[in-house]
């Protein structure tokens, strides 16, 4: 970990350079008034040091995945018709009946993919967003560190969703049993989903940003 | 910037950016939005569709399930059970529900709530699909009444659902049979209802049924409907014959009951309400019932009633008018005899009338025995020896009186056929018996004795003498007299005569009456009318003679 402690390293921002995203041309970077306004003269994509309203967007999309949070806990993800009982099971739900039922290793699954990791991923970008703001100078290494580990492990949440439809397809045994999807699992993609994309707006530079002696030169 | 700007590889200078003007507003923020607006209205949404609480009391909870079991009518899930807990008392079972917004409005005083579980009987299975999934709770919305929020759980469903049209009956029967809930009713062998609640009366002394009867035929059921139990096969050897009822194959496994109107149907009012219905055994006994109005005789046989027995017709003219009610014997101990009081009932309203009844019932009875009126035992049935008693208007028979001194008014009776057969003849030969026989001979014989007294007396011999006197004198005169009179008097003698023969005709034809034992008696009373006559013809003359001697010289005719 000896590149992560080099905290004053030649940047390009330090630099007055920026590189486009689109076709890493460097360019110079543009004057504070035209900041966030500027335009590769390469390939014409939009050129920004950071990736332009990081936070915000972040937020944004961390409030609706906040929103869809709940319904998608209240409401049913599976209605299992077995044998003309019809059972509806919200996600925390199914993972007391696995529980119940003797399988721990899937309930620890769908409990860690479908509650843990939505809720850890909520709170943690939550976190990282509270200190770039408040310019947090506090261990970037591990704010980074949990970023990435927060960009890697979200798409997983997915499994449950990815499981729902797996079986509504699969067991369709007409009076036998019948699993439909509920509702509460469109919003738990929509969860999913939209955290991933709030892992991906945010940009963890950010954390480094703050400790930059020159605020002015990192924004944005 | 205390570090001098990296120079680029080129000698170019590193180009300016284009500048463009953006947008305040980020567009990030509409899925926020989006959110909130799904948000809120699946909130809204749960709160709009969240109804009532409601407390449903059950006796047992069998098949209930928290949080799973739900409450269904018509199979639409219209809430959940959500708690399950025993009575303070614990002799109940509270069953809390939520209850969806739609139905709370018809969660009324009449509402009914009854667990489904799984039903099979014969004719009927039915809660099939409870068996796997567990019970659930029916519910049967209430039509008006104040909202509750309590209501006491039926421990069985309703068979028919309220918004069914038609009406409902009640009936009471002595026992249930093999009827039940759901048993079908029938009118004219044509399903039209079912029993919808069977339950004990509350003294004991019999059944109430309650029976859905469905549109349009509850219009059938009339005041004078009568209800009987369809149950199984009803065989029957009677006086007409062996009879055998049977329904149909249904209800001949598990019950029912039919129903039929008696009298004219189209006059027939309908029930009165809360009317209760007699539910009769067996159609017959329906029938009978028909007849609510029964007026009690007694009968006095002194024959064998063998093949009477209760419940056999009592008939008019061939038509039934009621039926024999029982049969005792009697015995006297004063005069060591036996009598066989026979009980019947008859029904007055199965005679039609020709106009109003003028004078009190029982009048009409005492008017028909002095008419003659007498109630007889018959053999109704030859094979099986069933007998029956048969009223029949007897005018030759002397002349009775309803006796009132017994319990019943007691109706005079004339033996049975065969009984009055041998009375016949008996009486014929008694009345033979009693014939003034010697009498009669005696008549003949004096009568006989006159005529030859007569023509032996003195003065038939000096009238004779007379005669022979003056025939001479008249030989003369009379010579030319009519040879008539002579004849006429030989005609008269010829007469006698003849009469005496038919005397003895007749006794010879009394031999032969009595020889053959045939009733020919009124003959004989003829004949022996005329005997007497003849004995009469034969004195006549004998005075005459006496009076007028001459007469049988002159004749009677040409007398001065």
């Amino acid at each position: 970990m000896a590149m992560n402690r080099v905290h004053a390293a030649h940047t390009a921002a330090r630099s007055g350079l920026l590189n486009c995203h689109g076709c890493s041309l460097l360019v110079r970077r543009p004057s504070v008034a035209d900041r966030g306004h500027a335009r590769c003269p390469r390939c014409g994509a939009r050129l920004h040091l950071r990736k332009p309203n990081s936070i915000v967007r972040t937020w944004a999309l961390l409030i609706a995945a906040f929103i869809f949070y709940i319904p998608a806990n209240l409401l049913p993800v599976t209605i299992t018709t077995y044998l003309g009982s019809t059972q509806s099971d919200t996600i925390m739900s199914g993972v007391i009946f696995f529980m119940k039922t003797g399988s721990w290793g899937i309930a620890l699954i769908i409990f860690v993919a479908s509650i843990v990791v939505p809720i850890a991923k909520l709170i943690v970008l939550s976190g990282l967003l509270l200190s770039v703001q408040r310019r947090s100078r506090w261990r970037p290494e591990e704010r980074t560190r949990l970023y990435r580990i927060t960009e890697l492990v979200g798409r997983w949440s997915m499994l449950d969703v990815f499981v729902v439809t797996v079986m509504v397809a699969l067991v369709r045994l007409g009076f036998l049993t019948t699993i439909e999807a509920g509702s509460g699992v469109v919003y738990f993609a929509a969860v999913v989903v939209i955290t991933m994309i709030s892992a991906m707006t945010f940009d963890p530079r950010l954390i480094w940003d703050a400790l930059e002696k020159n605020d002015e030169s990192t924004a944005h | 910037m205390n570090q001098p700007p990296i120079e680029p590889a080129v000698d170019e200078p590193i180009p300016e950016p284009e500048i463009q003007r953006a947008k305040r507003f980020s567009i990030v923020w509409l899925i926020p939005l989006l959110a909130v607006l799904i948000g809120g209205w699946l909130a809204v949404k749960a709160i709009r569709e969240t109804g009532p609480t409601i407390t449903i009391v059950f006796k047992s909870a069998e098949g209930l399930v928290p949080g799973k079991t739900e409450i269904k009518y018509k199979d639409v899930t219209v809430g959940k059970v959500q708690r399950i807990q025993l009575s303070e008392d614990l002799a109940q079972v509270l069953v809390t529900a939520a209850m969806s917004r739609e139905v709370a409005v018809h969660l009324t005083q009449d509402t009914l709530f009854w667990i489904v579980r799984a039903r099979v009987a014969v004719g009927e299975v039915s809660g099939i699909s409870t068996l796997l999934s567990g019970a659930y709770i029916g519910m049967m919305p209430g039509r008006s009444g104040k909202v509750l929020h309590r209501f006491e759980g039926n421990e069985k469903p309703p068979a028919i659902f309220r918004d069914t049209p038609g009406q409902q009956f009640n009936l009471r029967a002595e026992q249930l049979g093999s009827l039940d809930i759901g048993s079908p009713v029938y009118y004219r062998q044509v399903k039209v209802g079912r029993v919808t609640n069977a339950d004990m009366a509350e003294d004991g002394t019999g059944v109430l049924l309650e029976i859905f009867v469905e549109a349009p035929y509850h219009h059938q059921v009339k005041q004078s409907s009568r209800f009987y139990n369809a149950s199984g096969l009803d065989m029957k050897i009677g006086t007409d014959g062996v009879r055998i009822d049977t329904p149909s194959l249904a209800s001949l496994l598990v019950g029912g009951i039919s129903f039929f109107t008696a009298g004219d149907i189209k006059t027939s009012s309908p029930p009165a309400a809360n009317q209760i219905f007699t539910l009769y055994d067996n159609r017959d006994a329906a029938n009978a019932a028909t007849f609510s109005y029964r007026e009690y005789y007694l009968l006095y046989f002194e024959e064998t009633v063998r093949g009477l027995a209760a419940g056999a017709p009592v008939d008019f003219y061939g038509i039934k008018i009621g039926e024999v009610v029982s049969i005792r014997l009697l015995f006297d101990q004063d005069t060591l005899t036996f009598r066989i009081p026979v009980l019947i009932a008859i029904e007055p309203d199965r005679i039609e009338l020709a106009g109003e009844l003028a004078i009190p019932e029982y009048q009409v009875m005492e008017k028909l025995v002095g008419k003659g009126l007498r109630a007889q035992q018959r053999t109704g049935n030859l094979l099986t020896g069933q007998s029956y008693v048969s009223m029949r208007i007897q005018p030759e028979a002397e002349p009775q009186v309803i006796r009132t001194d017994d319990v019943y008014p007691v109706l005079p009776t004339i033996p049975n056929t065969v009984e009055e057969i041998t009375a016949t003849v008996k009486r014929l030969l008694d009345r033979f018996n009693n014939l003034p026989m010697e009498e009669t001979l005696a008549d003949i014989r004096e009568a006989a004795r006159q005529v030859k007294d007569m023509t032996g007396s003195k003065t038939l011999k000096s009238a004779i003498d007379n005669i022979d006197q003056s025939f001479a004198e008249f030989r003369k005169v009379t010579s030319d007299l009519n040879g008539g009179t002579l004849p006429k008097i030989n005609g008269m003698l010829d007469q006698a005569r003849e009469s005496l023969a038919r005397g003895e005709e007749a006794l010879a034809t009394a031999n032969t009456v009595l020889g053959e034992g045939a009733p020919i008696a009124y003959n004989l009373n003829r004949m022996l009318l005329e005997l007497q006559d003849a004995a009469r013809a034969v004195e006549a003359l004998a005075d005459y003679l006496e009076r007028h001697p001459d007469a049988i010289v002159f004749g009677k005719g040409n007398q001065e």
